[in-house]
C-alpha cells in the first residue's frame, strides 16, 4: 500500500476557499478522468485537425473526437468529454505514459481548447509533457493508488471531485475524499510555472550569449 | 553566411575548431559529446543548446510560423532551416498539384472533410518558406520527400548536429550520429527565432542488441521485438544509445530504421556511432563535404564515439539471434508477437493497467486472445513511410515479390520515401516489378501511415503496414494496424492472411 502523506497545515490552507487566489502555482477544479493508460496524441486530437494553421483554430469537440462513446467492461465512458457531469472539470486524471506518439502540440492545444488546466497522471511521456509546459499546462505525476482511489469515489458521482494542486509545496489534495499526497512535476517545468517566466523569457534572456556562440560557429 | 552548402559541408571543420582547447573531465557518450559541443550556456539547471538543423513539413510548421508573426520575431538564421512537403501531399501521380489538393479538399468528405484545408495549409507553409527565405523542396521538386528520408539522402544529416523537426520520428537521424529528436510547434517557432531551446540535459539509455539475426529477421523485425519486450515507455526522459553485435548485420537503411522507432519507445532520440558504415553512405551526397574535408571530418567524426566504459543511467537488451519475424496485434507498438505465435490473453497478464490496455487493444483490432497471427486476413499492405520507405526496402521487397501476384482481397500501395528514391528504384525497375504483381506504385510522402492524406485505410479492415504507428484511427477513423517488416508485408500481401516471410518467400 502506498502511505498517505498528509500534511495537515498545508492541508488546510490549500482547503481555505479563496487563499489561493492570484498565488502562482495553485490550480484546482473539478477533475475528469481519462481511465486508460498508454493513451496517445492520434487519440487527443486525430491527424485531420491537424490542418490548423495556428493553435487558435483548434477547437475543444475537437479533442477525443472519435472515441468519446468506448466505454470500457464496467461500462463507464473511457473519454467523458462528451458527458454533461464532466463539463466545466478543469483537472485531468489519467494513468501511465500519458501523451505517447506523436509530437503534435495539437494535443495541448485541443485539451486547453476544452478546459483543461493541469493534468495528473502516473507518468507523462517526455515530448506531450513540454509541449503541454509550453502551453502552461502543468503536467503532475502521482501514485496510480490514489488515482484508482479516486476513480472509485468518481464512479460513485461522476465529474463531481475537486482536485487542489499546490505546485510551491507539491501537494496533491483531491478536496472531497479528504486525500492530500505528494505529488511530482518535472523541476525545470514547474520552475517555469511558479516564476511565471516561459521558455520564451528564457531564451530572450540568453540572447547575447546565443547570438555570440553563432557568431563563431558560422564566423 | 553565403549559402546552405557553404555551411553545411563545413560544419564538421567549424564544430572542430569550437571545440579546440575545451576539456573534458570523465568517459562521455557520444549524447554527452553533442550536447557538450552545441551547450551555449546553462542557467537554473536548464541548457541552452544550440540547433545545427531544424527540418520542416507542412503541418506542425504553419502554426509556428503564426506564433513568430504574432510574436513580431524574425526567422534568425534562415540556411539553418530546411522545408519539404511530405504528410498531406497525395501520392497519385495525377493528384501532385496544387490545384488537386484543393479539388480533392472540396470534392469529397475525406478526412471528414478536413481535407479542405490541406491546400490553405500548404499555401501558408510556401508563402512562409518564401517569405524568409528557407530552403523549400516542396510537392514537385526534385529533393521533395518524407522529411526523415530526405535529410540522410541529401546530407544535411551529418555525425554532431543537433537536429530538429516538429516530428516524432525525427529520432531517425540518431543513425548518423546526430542527436535529433522531435519537438513540438513552440519549440518549432522558438528555433525558428533563436536556434536554440532551453531543455535539460537528458539521461542516456544503452541498448545493446546482441547476436545475429536469423533469416527473415530484418531492422524492423529487431526494434519491434525490442519495444514489445520492454514497453512504449522503456525509454521516457531518456536518449537511447545504440550498440551491440547486431548492428554490424544491417545496412544504414536497417539502422535508420531501428532509431526512427526510437520514439515509439519512449525515447525522445536514439543514436548510433558514426563509423566506416555511415560514411560510406554519406560520401558524395549534395552537402556533406567532399574530397580532403570529408578525411577530415571523418576524422573529427570518429572522436564523437562514446568513450570506452562509459557509464549509462539504464541498459537494456535484446538477444536478437532468438527473435522471429515480429507483427504487432494490438493499438500501440508495444503489443507485439513473433510471426508464430498468437494474439495474447489479456487475462494472463498481471498488471491491471496492461491487462486494460491490451483488451481494449481486442477489441478495437477486432481479435480474440489465442487465435494465431497468421490467421488474421489482410485487407491493405502498406510499404512506405519514414520508417522503410528507402531503397534497400523497396529493393528487398521487390526481389520478394518478384513474378508473384498480390492476393486477390489485399490492396497493395508502395510509396517510395522521396522523388530520388522514386526514381532510383523506377530506374532499377522496381516499380515495374510491383505493378506487375498487382501493387500501386505512387509518389513519394507520407502517404498512408497517418491518414493524413487521400491514403486511408478504411474503419474495421486490417492493414499490414511497415510504418511505424497502430494507434487507434492512425490510419484512418476505425483501421486497424499491423506493422511489420517490408518482408513481412510482402508474404502477407501474397498470402491475403497475415504470413511468415521465412515459408512464403
Amino acid at each position: 500500500m502506498y502511505e498517505k502523506k498528509y500534511v495537515n497545515d498545508e492541508v488546510t490552507a490549500l482547503r481555505n476557499p479563496g487563499a489561493e487566489s492570484n498565488v502562482r502555482g495553485l490550480f484546482s477544479g473539478r477533475i475528469i478522468y481519462v481511465a486508460k493508460s498508454r493513451v496517445d496524441t492520434d487519440l487527443i486530437i486525430p491527424k485531420r485537425f491537424l490542418s490548423a494553421k495556428s493553435k487558435e483554430e483548434v477547437a475543444a469537440d475537437q479533442l477525443f473526437p472519435d472515441v468519446r462513446d468506448q466505454k470500457n467492461n464496467e461500462g463507464q465512458f473511457i473519454f467523458p468529454f462528451g458527458i454533461k457531469a464532466y463539463q466545466g472539470c478543469s483537472i485531468l486524471f489519467s494513468r501511465k505514459s500519458f501523451g505517447c506518439g506523436s509530437s503534435r502540440e495539437h494535443a495541448a492545444w485541443a485539451l486547453k481548447a476544452w478546459g483543461i488546466r493541469a493534468i495528473v497522471a502516473e507518468s507523462f511521456e517526455d515530448i506531450f509533457a513540454g509541449n503541454c509546459a509550453s502551453n502552461g499546462i502543468p503536467c503532475v505525476t502521482a501514485p496510480i493508488e490514489i488515482i484508482d482511489e479516486f476513480a472509485f469515489f468518481d464512479q460513485k458521482d461522476p465529474g463531481q471531485l475537486e482536485a487542489r494542486i499546490d505546485l510551491n509545496e507539491l501537494i496533491l489534495n483531491i478536496v472531497d475524499i479528504e486525500i492530500s499526497v505528494r505529488c511530482d512535476m518535472d523541476p525545470i517545468q514547474r520552475q517555469m510555472v511558479l516564476t511565471g517566466k516561459t521558455s520564451w523569457d528564457i531564451l530572450e534572456k540568453q540572447n547575447a550569449a546565443i547570438q555570440s556562440f553563432y557568431q563563431q560557429m558560422l564566423a | 553566411m553565403t549559402d546552405q552548402k557553404a555551411i553545411l559541408s563545413r560544419y564538421a571543420e567549424r564544430l572542430e575548431r569550437h571545440e579546440k582547447g575545451k576539456h573534458h573531465a570523465g568517459k562521455r557518450s557520444i549524447v554527452q559529446k553533442i550536447w557538450e559541443l552545441w551547450k551555449i550556456g546553462s542557467v537554473d539547471g536548464v541548457d541552452i543548446l544550440g540547433i545545427g538543423m531544424q527540418l520542416l513539413h507542412e503541418v506542425t510548421s504553419p502554426p509556428a510560423f503564426s506564433m513568430l508573426a504574432q510574436r513580431k520575431l524574425p526567422v534568425r538564421f534562415p540556411l539553418l532551416q530546411t522545408g519539404t512537403e511530405d504528410h498531406i501531399v497525395p501520392t497519385k501521380h495525377e493528384d501532385r498539384s496544387l490545384e488537386r489538393i484543393k479539388a480533392l479538399g472540396e470534392s469529397s468528405d475525406m478526412m471528414k472533410g478536413h481535407y479542405g484545408k490541406a491546400h490553405a495549409l500548404t499555401l501558408a507553409f510556401r508563402e512562409s518558406g518564401q517569405r524568409y527565405g528557407i530552403p523549400m523542396y516542396p510537392m514537385g521538386d526534385a529533393r521533395q520527400g518524407i522529411v526523415h528520408v530526405i535529410g540522410p539522402e541529401l546530407g544535411l544529416t551529418q555525425p554532431g548536429l543537433t537536429m530538429v523537426c516538429g516530428d516524432s520520428h525525427t529520432s531517425t537521424h540518431g543513425a548518423f550520429g546526430a542527436l535529433a529528436f522531435g519537438i513540438g510547434s513552440t519549440q518549432v517557432a522558438q528555433v525558428l527565432a533563436y536556434q536554440a531551446l532551453p531543455l535539460a540535459p537528458p539521461k542516456i539509455c544503452k541498448v545493446d542488441f546482441q547476436g545475429q539475426p536469423g533469416e527473415g529477421v530484418t531492422a524492423k523485425d529487431m526494434i519491434l521485438a525490442f519495444i514489445s519486450k520492454y514497453s512504449v515507455s522503456a525509454g521516457t526522459g531518456h536518449f537511447f544509445e545504440y550498440g551491440g553485435e547486431a548492428l554490424k548485420h544491417i545496412s544504414m537503411e536497417g539502422r535508420m530504421t531501428i532509431c526512427n522507432m526510437s520514439i515509439e519507445a519512449g525515447a525522445r532520440a536514439g543514436l548510433m556511432n558514426p563509423d566506416d558504415l555511415t560514411y560510406a553512405f554519406m560520401e558524395g551526397r549534395p552537402f556533406v563535404p567532399a574530397g580532403a574535408a570529408f578525411e577530415q571530418a571523418k576524422t573529427f567524426w570518429n572522436q564523437l564515439r562514446s568513450d570506452p566504459d562509459v557509464v549509462y543511467d539504464k541498459v537494456l537488451e535484446l538477444d536478437v539471434s532468438r527473435i522471429e519475424p515480429w507483427v504487432t496485434w494490438g493499438d500501440n507498438p508495444g503489443l507485439g508477437v513473433g510471426i508464430s505465435g498468437v494474439v495474447p490473453d489479456p487475462n494472463a497478464q498481471n498488471d491491471a493497467d496492461e491487462r486494460d490496455v491490451m483488451q481494449g487493444a481486442l477489441n478495437y483490432m477486432g481479435l480474440g486472445a489465442g487465435k494465431p497471427v497468421q490467421d488474421i486476413e489482410v485487407d491493405y499492405v502498406f510499404i512506405g513511410s519514414c520508417t522503410n520507405s528507402r531503397m534497400g526496402d523497396l529493393r528487398s521487397a521487390a526481389q520478394a515479390i518478384r513474378g508473384k501476384q498480390v492476393h486477390r482481397h489485399v490492396h497493395m500501395l508502395v510509396v517510395p520515401g522521396s522523388v530520388s528514391v522514386q526514381r532510383q528504384a523506377e530506374q532499377e525497375g522496381l516499380d515495374q516489378i510491383f505493378k506487375a504483381a498487382g501493387a500501386e506504385w505512387r509518389d513519394a510522402g507520407c502517404s498512408m501511415c497517418l491518414g493524413m492524406n487521400p491514403d486511408l485505410v478504411p474503419s474495421q479492415k486490417y492493414c499490414v503496414s511497415t510504418s511505424n504507428r497502430n494507434f487507434q484511427g492512425r490510419q484512418g477513423v476505425g483501421s486497424r494496424t499491423i506493422l511489420a517488416s517490408p518482408l513481412t508485408a510482402v508474404a502477407s500481401a501474397l498470402s491475403g492472411h497475415v504470413a511468415d516471410p521465412r515459408k512464403v518467400l
